[in-house]
């Protein structure tokens, strides 16, 4: 097998957080509580697990934006913080949500600014932004600012954006949030046609049927913990066993069974 | 060759977007209305009360740091509130995780607000002209024109400064209005500094705009600026200072906030 592109080991992330306005008092919030994974070149890996389970704080720390409270977190052999900048110029991430982009600006204007961020030469810069609008379908649209956007073109702008920098590894949270099941659609055949391309992908969703369609493996995260980690197959038969049944449950009944089972930890 | 002007391509493209992106002007009337407007008004304002106050003798002394010290309004309002509305925004993270996270993200931020600074006093001073018995000879406008490059330099320097306290700070708004504040009072603008309590003045000195003040108003007193060159070159001085201590602050805080996990602000 390959090398991984990430590796999670003991990984922990605790958050301090003020409760009051006068009597400030200091409670810790445990996000992760040592988790481990490893994800391969070309992997769609999922992250999958129910609100405040930990997904977007692992993502963060993944992307150089949080740094870890204790263990390791490693993209492309290098330290997540610490060596961040051996790492930034090679990923690129989503965070769902109509956020992230300057709703003032058009949307052409948007990823030219992105492109002088990521200092793309000028010469590259007009053919390769036409191509990514041409490939997320907002050529026609370019010259709108963002604000008349729809949510699905929001997104489309947004993944535009991500590829600016032809990043090795995607990071998405959530992506397809709010989403029209023809734009979750779209999203999902450009999903896989990064993966075809050789990329990696790393993200979480809520939607079962979308993550069974598109995940080559998926971790099952539950209260800063992962608690299945296993191919799509592999995840249905853990479950058909456990629950001795003869009929082979959808991921999504996987799912709801394996989060509802007592911690194992 | 496209090695050397690119560099310098992205450096305006940066600033013009910045400034479209974040700086709330949607249309003429609005910049008209807001961004000259107000500080217009304001500058009006003041002049009146300095020389009801102070006497009639001497407005022009008031009017001309009122309009030299409007730049405080792109810096504070402009340039001082970039990193926290791009944080609101959620493109915060996007360009902390790229890479033009330093000198390369922050001085662009300055480019327009140094113009529009001085566009705004510009208009001022016709103002000025029209009412205050402001008249500048011919052979001094450049050199006028020189000190109030330097003075909107070292505003919108100072502005970074302030942005990058954004980063951190939950009560931008309190800042931003004590900042107000103190330019307009310890600048010179609208108060003698030789009249404020001893241990201010030094605070005094070491504020944007002062320098220039004190400049302009020797200019249309008559003096040249070769003259006075060393609060010329003080200004820009300053100037520099505020943008490394910008961008130290900004390295700082965000390597902090990603350890404390408020990059964001879910
Ligand atoms: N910046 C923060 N400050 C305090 N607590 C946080 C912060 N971010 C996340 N949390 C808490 O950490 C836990 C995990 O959050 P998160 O990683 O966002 O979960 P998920 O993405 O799976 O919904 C939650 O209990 C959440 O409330
Ligand atoms: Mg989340």
């Amino acid at each position: 097998m390959k090398n991984p592109i990430i590796t999670v080991q003991s990984l922990k992330r605790t958050y301090l957080t003020h409760i009051g306005l006068l009597n400030k008092e200091k409670k810790l919030v445990e996000a992760l509580k040592g988790i481990d994974f490893e994800v391969y070149p070309g992997e769609i890996f999922g992250l999958l697990g129910p609100n405040g389970a930990g997904k977007t704080t692992t993502i963060k720390i993944l992307t150089t934006l949080l740094a870890p409270s204790s263990g390791q977190a490693k993209v492309f052999g290098f330290k997540a913080f610490g060596e961040e900048k051996k790492i930034r110029p090679r990923i690129n991430f989503i965070f769902g949500g109509e956020r992230s982009l300057y709703w003032r600006l058009s949307g052409l204007d948007n990823l030219k600014y992105f492109a002088d961020i990521y200092k793309i030469p000028r010469k590259k810069q007009t053919e390769l932004i036409d191509d990514l609008l041409k490939e997320v379908g907002l050529y026609d649209v370019r010259k709108r600012k963002v604000e008349t956007y729809s949510k699905g073109m929001k997104q489309k702008l947004q993944i535009a954006r991500a590829l600016l920098n032809d990043p090795e590894i995607i990071f998405l949270d959530e992506p397809s949030i709010g989403l029209d099941p023809v734009a979750a659609r779209t999203l999902k055949n450009m999903i896989r046609a990064l993966s075809e391309k050789g990329k990696t992908v790393l993200l979480t969703t809520h939607y079962m049927q979308e993550a069974e369609e598109l995940c080559h493996r998926i971790a099952v995260i539950n209260h800063g913990q992962i608690i299945a980690l296993d191919t799509v197959e592999g995840l249905k038969n853990r479950v058909k066993n456990e629950q001795n049944s003869s009929q082979m449950p959808n991921l999504e009944d996987a799912y709801i069974h394996l989060i509802s089972e007592p911690n194992i930890a | 060759m496209a090695g050397l002007i690119d560099p310098i391509k992205r450096f305006f493209r940066k600033g013009t977007f910045a400034y479209k992106s974040t700086f709330a002007v949607m249309s003429l009337q609005q910049y008209l209305m807001v961004n000259l407007g107000a500080p217009l008004m304001q500058m009006l304002c003041f002049t009146l009360v300095a020389n009801y106050v102070y006497g009639s003798q001497n407005i022009t002394t008031w009017f001309i740091g009122n309009a030299v010290v409007l730049t405080y309004f792109n810096a504070i309002f402009g340039v001082g509130t970039h990193l926290s509305a791009e944080k609101s925004f959620g493109t915060l993270k996007l360009l902390i995780a790229s890479p033009s996270n330093g000198f390369n993200l922050l001085l662009p931020r300055t480019l327009l607000h140094i113009f529009d600074g001085i566009l705004t006093i510009f208009i001022g001073l016709i103002i000025g002209a029209l009412f205050f018995d402001f008249h500048l000879p011919i052979e001094a406008w450049l050199s006028f024109g020189v000190v109030l490059l330097a003075a909107s330099f070292s505003a919108m320097a100072f502005g970074l400064i302030i942005a990058s306290i954004g980063l951190a700070s939950r009560d931008l708004n309190l800042i931003l209005n004590v900042v107000s504040m103190s330019l307009l009072g310890l600048t010179g603008a609208n108060f003698p500094i030789s009249r404020l309590p001893e241990f201010i003045q030094p605070i005094s000195q070491m504020m944007p705009l002062t320098r220039s003040i004190t400049l302009c108003r020797a200019l249309y007193e008559g003096t040249p600026l070769s003259e006075n060159t060393h609060l010329l070159l003080g200004e820009i001085g300053l100037g520099v200072i505020f943008m490394i201590i910008g961008t130290s602050l900004f390295k700082i805080l965000t390597k902090k906030s990603i350890q404390s996990g408020v990059l964001e602000f879910f």
